[in-house]
């Protein structure tokens, strides 16, 4: 788990200078990354998106040893097709579906 | 034959069977959306919109969906419930056509006056017809509206409803969006424009607005509704806006301060003047609301409503309410926001304040009389 997180802190970091407009952009962002690591006083506007990827980690380390996430052929086609429909409900209600451009596009 | 050879039979059968199990799934899927945006989430719902002849007035057709509930957002958060009246109009109440005996007060806006934001029981309308009964105030509006098209939908209320009172709410736009020449924003719109001999002309709208048959049939759809509305998706040969028009051209980014709008804003009035030579109008500013009070008789308003204030003065029997003073006064006092749900409009205590200064307003200055019991 551990070298998950560090693989993870290192990609996010990585990210900040291809989702930056410019070098400049990416080092005030990194600057106040390290004076106000907390945000400023909008924190409460994430719990949302915060406790919905910890869920979906919590589900990645669940089923750590499946050969993928939807590995569920052997559970009966009921639960099976309700799990698919709640998976579609949730790309309707919480994903992002206007056009979008590639993280590296910018870069 | 067991079952694991069954299994593996059965996935080798191809293409049809795989078929058949997505069109299945996708049957199962739709009629599960459809309970969900309707029991769990309710999904936007919006009257459909239509345009009368000859008056080339655009509103709701009062012909079919009546009701319906109004939410915002991927989570369908902020339930309002609207109603469409006999006239087209959101409104809990319907409107007498021709002769009155009581007096009727005509309330013109954008969407602060639609009131998709509030429960129709809590619009600015139905406010006012409270507070200065037996008067009734008829509200029309619509979401985009700027100062014209209520202009040009005030000649429809005059041969319809005859009011003897007229309000106009006025906003950050509402001339500068009337100005053809600063960009076109609906084809289905009146606006104004430089004529040849340098003076303003009323410009009729360019285009006919008809319902095409795919928003009849989408509306039928909690699903679709959801994606069109809630969550903003452009639907095949359809836009993605809700009631109002989308603009079919941006407005230039042009401002060049009050002054550069006074003349708009001073021939608007004159029309509506015009038109209702022995009415009281009276304009509203909708402009800042959590002034310091101190703070207000230094703060211009914005550059279009300051410019309707200026000519408002050059106009006989026109007024104007400046709402800074009692939202600032109230915010002071009881701490209560005045934001519906989508952060933006007015909520039924910001309508209340609205319409209870408004009524005093206009019995102070004896254009109304005060409320029976």
């Amino acid at each position: 788990m551990l070298a998950g997180i560090v693989v993870f802190a290192l990609v996010t970091f990585a990210w900040i200078f291809f989702r930056a407009p410019s070098l400049a952009a990416a080092g005030r962002f990194l600057s106040q990354l390290i004076l106000h690591p907390a945000g400023a006083n909008e924190l409460q506007r994430f719990v949302p998106v915060l406790l919905l990827s910890a869920g979906l980690l919590l589900y990645e380390w669940l089923t750590r040893r499946w050969e993928h996430g939807l590995a569920i052929a052997a559970v009966p086609m009921a639960a099976r097709w309700l799990a698919y429909v709640g998976i579609c409900m949730a790309i309707i209600i919480f994903g992002y579906l206007g056009a979008t451009r590639a993280i590296y596009v910018q870069f | 034959m067991c079952s694991s050879e069954s299994t593996a039979r059965q996935r080798q059968r191809g293409p049809f069977w795989l078929a058949l199990r997505v069109l299945v799934f996708a049957v199962i899927f739709v009629g599960f959306a459809e309970i969900w945006f309707r029991v769990a989430m309710p999904a936007d719902q919006a009257p459909l919109n239509y345009e009368s002849h000859p008056s080339t007035l655009s509103r709701f057709d009062p012909s079919s969906y009546t009701s319906g509930v109004h939410t915002i957002g991927r989570l369908c958060l902020g339930q309002t419930r609207w109603h469409i009246n006999n006239d087209g109009w959101n409104c809990a109440y319907d409107y007498s056509v021709g002769p009155h005996h009581r007096l009727v007060i005509a309330l013109f806006g954008d969407s602060y006056v639609e009131g998709f934001a509030t429960n129709t029981t809590n619009h600015l309308e139905a406010y006012m017809s409270r507070f200065l009964r037996p008067a009734v105030t008829y509200a029309f509006g619509q979401s985009g509206w700027y100062l014209e098209q209520c202009v040009a939908t005030a000649r429809y209320v005059r041969h319809r409803f005859d009011p003897d009172v007229i309000v106009v709410l006025v906003g950050d736009g509402d001339v500068r969006d009337s100005i053809q020449e600063r960009g076109e924003h609906s084809a289905f719109w009146w606006q104004i424009a430089t004529g040849q001999t340098g003076a303003f002309v009323e410009v009729a709208p360019r285009a006919q607005y008809r319902l095409i048959w795919k928003a009849r049939a989408v509306r039928e759809s909690a699903l679709a509704n959801y994606l069109r509305y809630n969550a903003a998706v452009s639907l095949p040969g359809m836009n993605s806006a809700t009631t109002g028009q989308s603009p079919s051209q941006p407005a230039a980014a042009v401002n060049n301060g009050w002054q550069s709008l006074l003349p708009a804003a001073s021939f608007m009035i004159r029309a509506l003047r015009q038109q209702n030579p022995r009415t009281p109008i009276v304009f509203v500013a909708n402009d800042a609301r959590y002034l310091p009070v101190r703070s207000i008789p230094q703060t211009p308003l914005s550059d279009d409503v300051h410019a309707v204030e200026i000519a408002c003065r050059t106009v006989h029997g026109c007024y104007f309410l400046d709402t800074r003073w009692a939202f600032s006064r109230d915010w002071k006092r009881n701490h209560v926001r005045f934001e519906a749900a989508d952060g933006g409009h007015w909520n039924a205590y910001a309508n209340r304040l609205v319409a209870g200064t408004l009524a005093d307003f206009l019995v102070r200055h004896r254009i109304v009389e005060p409320a029976t019991d």
